[in-house]
């Protein structure tokens, strides 16, 4: 399968994650199966029990940004400009800057305002309304990491921000590629970015899906002992533009972004979130003009909370089960956490990597089988090889919605 | 884009009523909604003026979820939809489920949450219910409209601050035309917010007494709540099953000042980029359109740039153009504005008549002349255009055309 000139292809792609800069650095973790956990002792302030998450920590913005602005942008920012220069980098657009009219950005992300918005009131009613500072008014709000973005590279045609909780990153992706179909834009940065802190934890940790027991066996996606999410942070990039676009420029196309879908199911059983989410998957084949016989890749949300995860494979058995149930399954979370309008993001990542790379990721932290979820036969703990060239990712949010994204790969 | 979209039905809970006729009535009357501020205390803050939605009673409007479980500006999201969805007369057995999508703006998100759980540690008091805590997250806000409403298509929330409301609205419009949905229940909606409040308070940005836009001694915008939907419809079905259709939404354009985080472009470059990709997309010259509802905030550099734009895109033309701002009357309702906005040229093109500027005592050679100052006029409107900026630059300006 070639591609059209038409097609949406990615040309670029950053991370700032828990492995350091890079998708490199992402990839190399996955195939790894690796678990980093850091007790969030100083986030979680009322749990009962303090929850292990994969934090970003140390990296040194510096280096990629300079020095200047920096102390006025939030963490989530931070992590967001970085992986948009790197993401620029890799396309080949950092050395010359698209037009600024022709560049957008998108992002997915939800609570990058919260902390900011929290303390700004704290403050204002307990200090007094003139010890806030005017260089934290943009950060209180969801947009600041997009509004940031869009002033440092320019970024005129467009800039949008959608916050459809843990699907945010998925419609991102949907909504940069209508708007590159659309011509309103010939490049666009899209992205997802969330950052850990003591208010997100609050909102987590009242929505229950962090451990009530055993926190070292939470973030185990698909497994039956798992105990809940292991929330996660940083930043994931792609640059996005048309595949004429990118040849007659010169730029490498690493992927195609095919499709897009998502639907909405009241969550009040694990059966109703399992036929919204294979209804959206069902749809993004459909738009893709495939079967499920030819996804060879399901890189799903799953995240160790089992009534997600029990929906994910239900979805992936109704989409599956008769026309290619072995299909490779692989989940990310246990890896990178659940990292909430980013995580749409990440699974793209992920899934170019197995285009790239040609291995499956591991689903690391799964080791048994959930007795309430159906089998699923493609799905193992270790990364191996892959030499498929289409990918599906799903994931749903805890509200009910659903989203689902097929892309494909250079191929042969 | 073979699709055209119809707009069939109208929501709005506003400083100046609830209800599009309420709504429209203090409109045209020149009524200001905005005075001292009821739902938190003022005294901390130099100025103590905004615009609030009274007589607001969620358990009228929520029929699934329980309204104690979800912030307010859910409850005034949900309550608009619920309005939206009854005046285009859509029942369960219109469309498929899966064939109506939902998509909010909104500035501060369930912010109501996050304050009362401030005022929980500061001044004592007990935690507040997990579940609404849980539902600060923005995506619940259309997550509510959709099992209120019965949506089972794709839902998103768009939090593109004080724009938030048209980039919501031009989302819906995108999902019709490439068929996902036939229908997308799309607003903006926020809660009234102490932090809000303190955001544009320190930007030193609010006007003490009344919003004068576009006034040469505007002093300043006023923080205000208020929730705006509108149904789009897929047009061909709209007709086919005899819905009343307000007006057409003709097109969209987006664009981003990339400027400053919280100052618009001094010259209005977004602005003027934005209104120029609407006209294209609408297939219209400047020279047909016949209203422009501004984003109008009463802000010195809001007003003077926004003009600027204007004159830019519609040459001499711009100074005779009727242009208004209704946040005269308002306030600022932040990611509502632009829903409420669209509601309002919606009316304007049905009842033929223009909302006026109020509070307006003096002109400003840097704005814009015909701003219909105080007083509603008749004015057969065939296309409006909305302009709606925000914080980080973003602009989107949405076209509407009478059928």
């Amino acid at each position: 399968m070639t591609y059209q000139a038409d097609s949406i292809v990615i040309t670029g792609i950053g991370a700032v994650s828990a492995f350091g800069l890079g998708a490199d650095a992402v990839w190399a973790a996955l195939e790894n199966g690796e678990t980093p956990r850091a007790l969030l002792e100083g986030e979680a302030t009322s749990s009962p029990q303090t929850p292990y998450g994969v934090k970003v920590g140390n990296w040194n913005p510096v280096e990629l940004l300079g020095k200047r602005g920096l102390q006025f942008l939030r963490p989530s920012t931070q992590f967001l400009l970085g992986a948009s220069q790197l993401a620029l980098a890799e396309a080949g657009l950092n050395e010359q800057m698209p037009d600024p009219d022709d560049l957008g950005v998108v992002i997915g992300t939800n609570l990058a305002g919260l902390q900011s918005i929290t303390n700004y009131d704290f403050t204002a009613v307990t200090e007094g309304p003139q010890y806030v500072s005017p260089m934290e008014a943009p950060n209180t709000l969801a947009n600041a990491p997009a509004s940031h973005l869009a002033i440092r590279v320019q970024a005129r045609a467009l800039n949008t921000t959608i916050a459809s909780g843990q699907c945010a990153g998925f419609d991102a992706l949907g909504y940069a590629s209508k708007m590159l179909r659309e011509g309103r834009a010939r490049y666009v940065l899209v992205g997802g970015v969330e950052e850990l802190n003591e208010r997100v934890l609050w909102m987590y940790q009242n929505s229950n899906v962090l451990p009530h027991e055993r926190p070292e066996d939470a973030g185990r996606p698909f497994d039956g002992k798992s105990t809940g999410w292991v929330p996660g942070e940083g930043a994931a990039v792609l640059v996005l533009e048309r595949y004429e676009d990118a040849v007659n420029r010169g730029a490498k196309p690493l992927a195609e972004l095919v499709s897009w879908a998502a639907s909405f199911s009241a969550p009040s059983s694990v059966e109703k979130r399992a036929k919204g989410l294979a209804r959206a998957a069902k749809n993004a084949l459909q738009i893709a003009k495939l079967s499920a016989e030819e996804i060879d890749l399901v890189v799903s949300g799953a995240n160790g909370h089992h009534e997600q995860d029990r929906a994910e494979a239900m979805a992936i058995t109704e989409l599956f089960g008769e026309q290619r149930p072995n299909v490779d399954v692989c989940a990310i979370k246990g890896t990178l956490g659940e990292s909430y309008g980013a995580s749409g993001l990440f699974q793209a990542v992920a899934a170019v990597g197995a285009l790239q790379r040609g291995t499956v990721p591991a689903t690391a932290g799964y080791e048994s089988e959930d007795s309430e979820a159906p089998h699923l036969p493609g799905l193992r703990a270790e990364s191996r090889s892959f030499a498929g060239n289409h990918v599906l990712l799903t994931g749903q949010d805890l509200f009910g919605s659903a989203s689902a994204v097929v892309l494909r790969g250079a191929g042969a | 884009m073979s699709r055209r979209i119809a707009i069939t039905g109208l929501g709005v809970l506003s400083p100046i009523g609830i209800g599009h006729q309420e709504f429209w009535n203090n409109l045209i009357a020149g009524t200001v909604g905005t005075k001292k501020i009821k739902a938190f205390d003022t005294s901390i803050f130099d100025v103590h003026n905004g615009g609030e939605v009274d007589g607001f009673v969620p358990d009228q409007y929520f029929k699934v979820i329980n309204p104690e479980v979800a912030g307010r500006t859910t409850q005034l999201a949900v309550a608009a939809a619920r309005m939206a969805v009854e005046d285009a007369g859509l029942t369960g057995d219109s469309y498929e489920g899966e064939r109506i999508g939902v998509c909010m703006g909104t500035t501060m998100g369930n912010q109501s949450v996050v304050e009362d759980d401030n005022d929980a540690q500061i001044k004592g008091g007990s935690p507040l219910i997990p579940d609404l805590v849980s539902h600060y997250a923005e995506v619940y806000i259309s997550a509510a409209v959709a099992e209120e409403m019965g949506a089972e298509g794709p839902i998103s929330v768009v939090p593109t601050a004080c724009a938030a409301g048209n980039y919501a609205i031009s989302w819906g419009a995108d999902l019709i035309r490439d068929g996902l949905v036939d229908v997308a229940i799309v607003g903006g909606a926020d809660a009234i917010s102490r932090g809000c409040f303190a955001v544009f308070h320190r930007l030193g940005a609010i006007a003490p007494e009344v919003c004068q836009p576009f006034d040469v001694n505007r002093k300043g915008m006023m923080v205000a709540e208020g929730a705006g939907c509108v149904i789009l419809e897929d047009y061909d079905k709209a007709v086919a099953r005899g819905a009343h259709i307000y007006a057409e939404l003709l097109g969209y354009g987006l664009a981003c000042d990339a400027h400053h985080p919280t100052a618009p472009h001094p010259e209005g470059l977004g602005a003027k980029g934005a209104m120029q990709r609407a006209l294209v997309e609408a297939g219209i010259g400047a020279e047909s359109v016949n209203y422009v509802s501004a984003h109008g905030t009463g802000t010195r550099a809001n007003d003077s740039s926004e003009s600027r734009s204007v004159r830019d895109v519609f040459g001499v033309r711009a100074d005779e153009l009727p242009t208004s701002s209704i946040k005269s009357m308002l306030g600022h309702t932040m990611g509502a504005a632009s829903a409420i906005e669209a509601v309002t040229c919606a009316l304007t093109i049905k009842h033929g008549v223009i909302p006026p500027t109020v509070n307006f005592k003096e002109s400003d050679p840097d704005c814009l002349n015909q701003i219909v100052p105080n007083e509603a006029m008749s004015y057969p409107v065939e296309v409006a255009l909305s302009n709606s900026f925000a914080f980080g630059g973003n602009i989107s300006t949405i076209i509407m055309g009478r059928v």
